[in-house]
């Protein structure tokens, strides 16, 4: 998951000279020319596909999918799940990175890399981990059972899953930036007078305000689109258990065309409203970071 | 007494940072606290910030125990080496930071607070930049938001860790005078670490040279100067030749030269002379005195004094002597040749 790393644009090094660059017309034009058609290929085809499937039968069609109950019922669980997974990754974040980067303790290189196990495993196996604990069959299944809890094919069972695979993005943000700044900062604000709260609210908090917003960004990107763990731990109940990227399956299996499409057009403008948002954070982000000193 | 370090020492896994220091100082006094990297001159200020913890000993403040007292409630102005300005506020709200966090109950009104911030503003000499950022300053400019925002909380000491040390040569001895007279306005007890002895020689009322982990020497320049008590404190000190030298009932010899061993030292057989280069007086015959037979090896003429250096015949050791330049005329030394040099003010230490 190279892609949480932010790619800066270079704009503060002037273009090359393309004196020294004295590639032929032809290398400069093949290059361009590949970039271009794999781009339309690979991404600008399958999203005008999406949204002109979804239109295929007028856009009546297009709007009766979300009145669909089903439909609006996983549009809420979308959004339950991200309401619950996001502010908890938020404070999760920036708790880690507060720990891992202003303190030393026994560990710390340890927390590190479990901070990344949710980008290294598979998010099938995310699920399936909830399953071997939460299942029937599981480690807590009987104690569950006995207490009346489901949380597997139910809706903590996909709180939890998208909390899991999404917890590495606001710390993965942070951590990078606040190791660069150090902790000199802090230090001052305490030596006069600040408490921790204090030293929190007006010191750090500031200083890392862009990055933590990309991170929420990308963490609530990631919470609304995750399929492979929710699928796992979902059992697709009908009105119950599918989120969006679910119900979509679910339509798209039952040839419902137009209606699949629809809710995925609604995922992919997600997608779209989620890379705009990047990156106007991404030019302040850069912009804060290259007026510190 | 304002700050008392009693027993102060300090590991950090298998390394000693402080071992055993002790030391007090005085009410409004401004002391240096100088030594190469490494040497816990760092560790020490932090301690008695409370920015770092001890793991034997007690710091004291005004007579009382601070220990365990937190940072934050010390009311010690610290200047970090690196400035740590707020870089999201401007020099207004950096310097007004101290008081703003205060609770209610001890908080100025918002303009006493104004005021406070404008006429040490006026104090560091920044007045009119109080909208900048961080950013918009020179290094000078902001080590000197960093004094005026140590100082609004008006400390009882000041603490500096190397402030001139991130700046260029011209700004540090600005800088640094600029501290001195700043301090004799004010007379807040201070300590600031260096690793500059021009600039601790210049600055501070009594400096403390510190060496792997302990304190080698503490007092005022001119003593430290003039009187290094360890072979430490002279290498670090100035610039100063090493001669070994052997001693014999009773007797240190150097080359020709021979000296009055100290007592201490009378049962050892080797031992180190310390001389400054303006302590050899060099002569083109020996005249019957007891000198050091040594060999021109090379001229700088360019300055307000000849430096010349020498290689010593007896056992090749090669120094250097600095010579007025009329007298370097005088004596019209060339490259090669054989001179005769005597030493003032040398001394003696065992060879470690």
């Amino acid at each position: 998951m190279a892609a949480t790393v932010p790619l800066r644009a270079p704009t503060a090094a002037p273009p090359p000279s393309t004196d020294t660059l004295t590639e032929s017309y032809w290398v400069r034009g093949a290059l361009i020319t590949f970039t271009l058609l794999f781009l339309i290929v690979f991404l600008f085809l399958p999203l005008a596909a999406v949204f002109i499937e979804a239109f295929r039968k007028g856009s009546d069609m297009f709007f009766a999918a979300f009145k669909d109950p089903d439909a609006l019922s996983a549009i809420r669980l979308t959004f339950l799940a991200a309401g619950i997974a996001v502010p908890l990754n938020l404070v999760f974040g920036l708790a880690a990175s507060w720990a891992i980067t202003k303190f030393s303790f026994p560990g710390k290189s340890l927390l590190l890399s479990l901070i990344d196990v949710p980008f290294a495993v598979s998010p099938v196996i995310s699920g399936l981990v909830y399953v071997l604990l939460f299942g029937a069959q599981g480690w807590f299944g009987p104690w569950l059972r006995e207490h009346d809890i489901k949380i597997i094919f139910a809706v903590p069972g996909i709180v939890l899953a998208t909390i899991f695979v999404t917890f590495p993005f606001v710390a993965r943000e942070l951590i990078p930036l606040m190791q660069s700044q150090g902790s000199d900062e802090e230090q001052a604000a305490v030596s006069l007078g600040a408490n921790g709260w204090q030293t929190f609210w007006h010191v750090t908090l500031p200083n890392v305000k862009w990055a933590l917003l990309y991170g929420v960004i990308l963490c609530n990107a990631r919470a609304m689109g995750e399929f492979g763990a929710v699928s796992v731990v979902s059992g697709h109940i009908r009105g119950e258990t599918n989120t969006l990227p679910l119900h979509v399956e679910i339509l798209y299996n039952e040839y419902n065309f137009v209606a699949a499409f629809a809710c995925a057009s609604l995922l992919a403008l997600l997608a779209l409203v989620t890379l705009a948002l990047k990156t106007l954070v991404e030019s302040k982000f850069s912009g804060s970071e290259a007026a510190a000193p | 007494m304002s700050i008392e370090v009693q027993n102060i020492s300090r590991r950090f896994g298998n390394y000693t940072a402080l071992d055993q220091v002790n030391l007090q100082i005085e009410k409004g006094e401004m002391v240096s606290l100088l030594g190469p990297s490494g040497s816990g001159k760092t560790t020490l200020l932090r301690i008695i910030a409370g920015l770092e913890t001890s793991d034997t000993g007690r710091v004291l403040l005004h007579g009382q125990d601070a220990t365990e007292v937190a940072v934050r409630k010390r009311q010690v102005g610290f200047v970090f080496q690196h400035y740590a300005l707020f870089r999201h506020m401007n020099v207004l709200d950096n310097v007004a930071f101290g008081l703003n966090v205060r609770s209610r109950s001890t908080r100025p009104s918002k303009s006493e607070i104004r005021d406070r911030v404008f006429s040490l503003l006026k104090l560091v000499q920044l007045e009119g930049l109080e909208n900048r950022y961080p950013t918009q300053l020179s290094g000078g400019q902001r080590q000197r938001v960093a004094l005026a925002r140590a100082l609004a909380i008006e400390p009882k000491v000041l603490l500096l860790d190397e402030p001139f040390g991130a700046l260029d040569a011209k700004v540090r001895k600005e800088l640094r005078r600029w501290l001195r007279q700043l301090h004799e306005e004010l007379h807040i007890t201070s300590v600031f670490v260096t690793h500059d002895q021009e600039e601790a020689l210049e600055v501070a009322d009594r400096v403390v040279v510190m060496n792997n982990a302990r304190i080698e020497q503490i007092g005022t320049p001119r003593e430290i100067y003039d009187h290094p008590a360890t072979p430490f404190v002279n290498e670090f000190l100035g610039n100063v030749n090493s001669l070994s030298a052997s001693v014999e009932q009773g007797r240190v010899h150097v080359g020709g030269i021979d000296l009055l061993a100290p007592l201490e030292m009378r049962d050892q057989t080797n031992a180190v002379a310390y001389v400054r280069p303006h302590n050899i007086q060099l002569a083109r015959s020996k005249n019957g005195k007891p000198v050091l037979e040594v060999t021109v090896r090379h001229i700088h003429a360019a300055g307000p004094t000849a430096r010349l250096e020498l290689r010593r015949t007896d056992n090749g050791e090669e120094f250097e002597a600095e010579v007025p330049r009329a007298e370097e005329q005088h004596l019209a030394l060339k490259v090669g040749e054989t001179a005769f040099a005597s030493l003032r003010d040398a001394r003696v230490f065992p060879r470690g």
